[in-house]
């Protein structure tokens, strides 16, 4: 294995306004794994998926992408309120000057991965509920076959059962398509689910705590050594107690 | 799926267009109910003041129906509308043009802001003046009285659509790759055209007076100059004639025009509201 990382961040540093949040980061991301990226809130996790997508300047360090397309689901959706939930889907196909034609059987396909049905496809953003909106952005994050995905605490917004099966498609889509990704959340046990290795970032930003390599790879966990691997991780590793302590959203 | 998907939508289209010519219509009651109210108290005024003050408002229609079965009306009303519709184009063309740089570059809209002031805080008269000493008693005096007033309510409007644009969606357009041409085109364009809607009949409104106001004083023919000359004849129903069809071009052209354009472009706004509710 001496493929190069997907995605290399050295010394990457940020600061708002002269008031520093990110400073010392270290992260790759092997080609083909899902890193999952945890930390309490406000600690700078969006802030570094905004830098090493490109969407903020880097100002300090350096960033070494080699995936060829990426895409985010943003922690707020982002739809465009005046386009239909299709319209929507569909932007990234736009922008790469798709043909409409063709555009439309790719939205079909990425809403039904999503369980959007197509009565749902004509409606507003407004019209669609909080879930329905979250799984719009997913299926615009998949629908141009992105080989580098940064999901950006994705699932928040959905129920328990729909929560599993989106984490489930994240799992069945990057294994069948070697997808890599950066996976932000605040709940360990979708990290442990999802993710190859789990990141833990320092609460001030300034660094990275430690990482953690989750026995087995994504999809081929049973439901019992995961519950056990995280029961244990919560209460034997300093890594997480310490996070997880003063994380009052991780509280339920 | 997909044959039903699009007949779905195809429906929805449908219904969707015909509950809005419904509201459309709903709405054109609302409007007459509030007319009916006009006139009484027009009429109110007419039997206290006496028929020389304040004609009857029948006497009006009556003399706008006369008016109505004279071409030389038609021309005159058309000159009017020319002048106006072509300085409101123009104005939007101006207007939008800067409205879109001032919004990119904060530093040009504060330089702009106190000369926009000045231009908002000049009455349209002393405009009217001035170009009539420039460019004498013709279409070029109307034109740019009308310009002037008009441009900087359009600029104005565009500019403040284009800063309330969601900086989040611009770095969405970013993240997939839209360079800053087609994150204006697909993003910020389309948000500040719902912005400018009321800032559009505002100018379209203020184009209209400004030119009857300029064709008045400059006595440069159109329903200005049809006033002007009923003025003169101290023929008061007449001239309430004239400012009645003035109104009534101005109604026909925004909701003519401007309104099923924007119902259009707002379709996102209103399908929320359930059907018949108005806030
Ligand atoms: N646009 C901005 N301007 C100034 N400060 C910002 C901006 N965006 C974020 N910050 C600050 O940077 C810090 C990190 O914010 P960030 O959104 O990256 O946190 P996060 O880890 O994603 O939190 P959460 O888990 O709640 O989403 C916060 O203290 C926040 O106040
Ligand atoms: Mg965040």
């Amino acid at each position: 294995m001496t493929l190069k990382p997907v995605l290399q961040l050295s010394n990457l540093g940020h600061a708002y306004l002269g008031r520093k949040v990110l400073a010392d980061i270290n992260v790759t991301v092997e080609s083909g794994e899902v890193l999952a990226l945890v930390g309490p809130s406000g600690c700078g996790k969006s802030t570094l998926a905004h830098i090493s997508s490109g969407i903020l300047q880097v100002h300090e360090g350096a960033i070494e992408r080699r995936y060829k397309r990426h895409a985010m689901i943003f922690q707020d959706t982002r739809l465009m309120p005046w386009a239909t939930a299709a319209e929507n889907i569909a932007y990234p196909l736009r922008l790469a000057r798709i043909p409409r034609r063709q555009r439309r059987a790719h939205v079909l396909e990425a809403a039904q991965k999503v369980h959007l049905l197509p009565d749902d496809l004509i409606k507003f953003p407004v019209e669609l509920s909080g879930g329905m909106q979250q799984r719009t952005a997913i299926a615009r994050a998949l629908v141009a076959h992105p080989d580098f995905v940064y999901y950006d605490e994705p699932f928040t917004a959905l129920d328990v059962a729909l929560k599993r099966r989106m984490q489930d498609l994240v799992i069945s889509n990057a294994i069948a398509t070697k997808t890599a990704g950066l996976f932000i959340t605040h709940d360990l046990n979708e990290a442990a689910r999802v993710a190859h290795r789990i990141v833990v970032l320092q609460a001030n930003g300034h660094g990275i705590l430690g990482t953690r390599q989750v026995p087995g790879s994504p999809g081929s966990r049973s439901d019992e050594t995961l519950a056990e691997w995280v029961r244990d991780a919560l209460r034997n590793d300093p890594l997480f107690a310490q996070i997880f302590d003063v994380d009052e959203r991780a509280i339920t | 799926m997909t044959g039903s998907t699009i007949s779905n939508a195809m429906t929805r289209a449908l219904v969707d267009r015909g509950a809005r010519a419904l509201k459309f219509i709903w709405g054109g009651w609302a409007g007459l109910a509030s007319f009916a109210l006009f006139c009484a108290v027009w009429q109110a005024g007419f039997e206290t003041y006496g028929a020389f003050i304040l004609p009857a408002p029948l006497e009006v229609f009556s003399t706008v129906f006369g008016l109505l079965h004279i071409p030389e009306t038609w021309a005159l009303a058309l000159t009017t509308a020319k002048r106006a519709g072509e300085s409101f184009l123009l104005a939007v063309l101006v207007g939008v043009t800067l409205g879109v740089i001032s919004g990119h570059a904060p530093a040009v809209m504060r330089l702009q802001k106190p000369l926009l002031t000045v231009l908002l805080g000049v009455p349209p008269v002393a405009w009217i003046v001035l170009a009539m000493i420039w460019f004498g008693g013709g279409d070029g005096t109307v034109i740019v009285t009308v310009l002037v007033a008009a441009t900087p309510i359009v600029l104005v409007g565009t500019a403040e659509g284009i800063l309330s644009r969601d900086r989040g969606l611009d770095a969405m357009g970013q993240l997939y790759g839209a360079g800053p041409i087609r994150r204006f085109t697909t993003l910020s364009w389309r948000h500040t055209l719902s912005h400018l809607f009321p800032s559009l009949i505002l100018a379209l409104a203020t184009g209209f007076k400004v030119a009857v106001m300029a064709e008045l004083l400059a006595n440069s023919g159109g329903i200005g100059g049809a006033l002007s000359d009923a003025r003169t004849n101290f023929d008061i129903a007449e001239a309430l004639a004239w400012v009645v069809m003035s109104v009534g071009l101005l109604i026909g052209i925004e909701y003519g025009l401007i309104h099923p354009f924007r119902a259009e472009l707002d379709r996102w706004k209103t399908a929320a509201q359930p059907w018949g509710v108005k806030k």
